[in-house]
């Protein structure tokens, strides 16, 4: 799993996210998927077109970092994924707690309303 | 007589590994992507599970994951040395309303279930766990 963090401007970040989210993916990247979004109180989209699978540890990590960032007044939006890994999202009912959009774009207006 | 056996210790390293070995056989078979995706999250599911929860600290502990595929349905069976656990007995909480609710526990047993047509235990004699979950192909 490799990750990729950008600075937008407007205090927003971008994220890229490639490969698998299972467990030995999660923990090579988690260290610095949170400090890379925590501290700040940027808002951030994560995008999710590269990742091909996602288990709950994947999950469960979007969802300790969002409420992480929300602490610090800022939002996580996910956008783009692959269509099994939208299914396990909404298995996980994922939706009612962090916005998973079509595109960067709406990705962007949801974090930034 | 099962298609594939992996067998390894409860580490995360090893478990790498053998998830690695397990999309090898998987290719070989050209499941339809929907059926593939559950097989492999039931084995993430379930050996992270044994991994974190039922060895612990328990450096000598040994997950052996047996696959079959069959006509409609993949089984695959695992069986571990590590403190008994029956997921059938583990009661799911409710869906999270709110992010402060959520992330406690139960998501990977949810997923499994969800993604299973059955799921099977014993705690057989010679002190082992084995679980048998039948995916759809």
């Amino acid at each position: 799993m490799q990750i990729e963090i950008t600075e937008l401007g407007d205090g927003l970040r971008k994220v890229t996210l490639t490969g698998r989210l299972d467990t030995p993916g999660v923990l090579g990247i988690e260290p610095r998927f949170v400090t890379g979004l925590v501290p700040g109180g940027k808002n951030a989209i994560v995008d999710l077109s590269q990742v091909d699978f996602i288990a709950s540890m994947g999950i469960r990590m979007f969802i300790s970092v969002a409420r992480n960032m929300k602490e610090h007044h800022a939002k996580l939006a996910l956008y783009a994924p692959q269509p099994r890994v939208d299914e396990v999202l909404d298995s996980a009912a994922f939706r009612q707690l962090v916005p998973v959009c079509k595109d960067a774009a709406e990705a962007t207006r949801v974090v930034q309303s | 007589m099962a298609d594939c056996v992996l067998t390894f210790p409860a580490t995360f390293d090893a478990y790498a590994k053998a998830s690695a070995e397990l999309r090898g056989a998987l290719d070989t078979r050209r499941l339809p992507p929907g059926p593939r995706y559950k097989v492999e999250l039931v084995f993430e599911e379930i050996v992270s599970n044994i991994i974190r929860h039922g060895c612990g600290r328990n450096d000598h502990c040994t997950v052996e994951v047996s696959v079959g595929f069959g006509a409609g349905t993949v089984v695959l069976e695992f069986q571990d040395d590590g403190q008994p656990f029956d997921p059938r007995d583990y009661a799911v909480a409710d869906v999270p309303q709110a992010l402060e609710d959520a992330g406690h526990g139960g998501l990977g047993l949810l997923l499994v279930r969800k993604a299973s047509a059955s799921i099977d235990y014993e705690r057989t004699g010679q002190d082992l766990n084995h679980l048998t979950v039948t995916i759809t192909a």
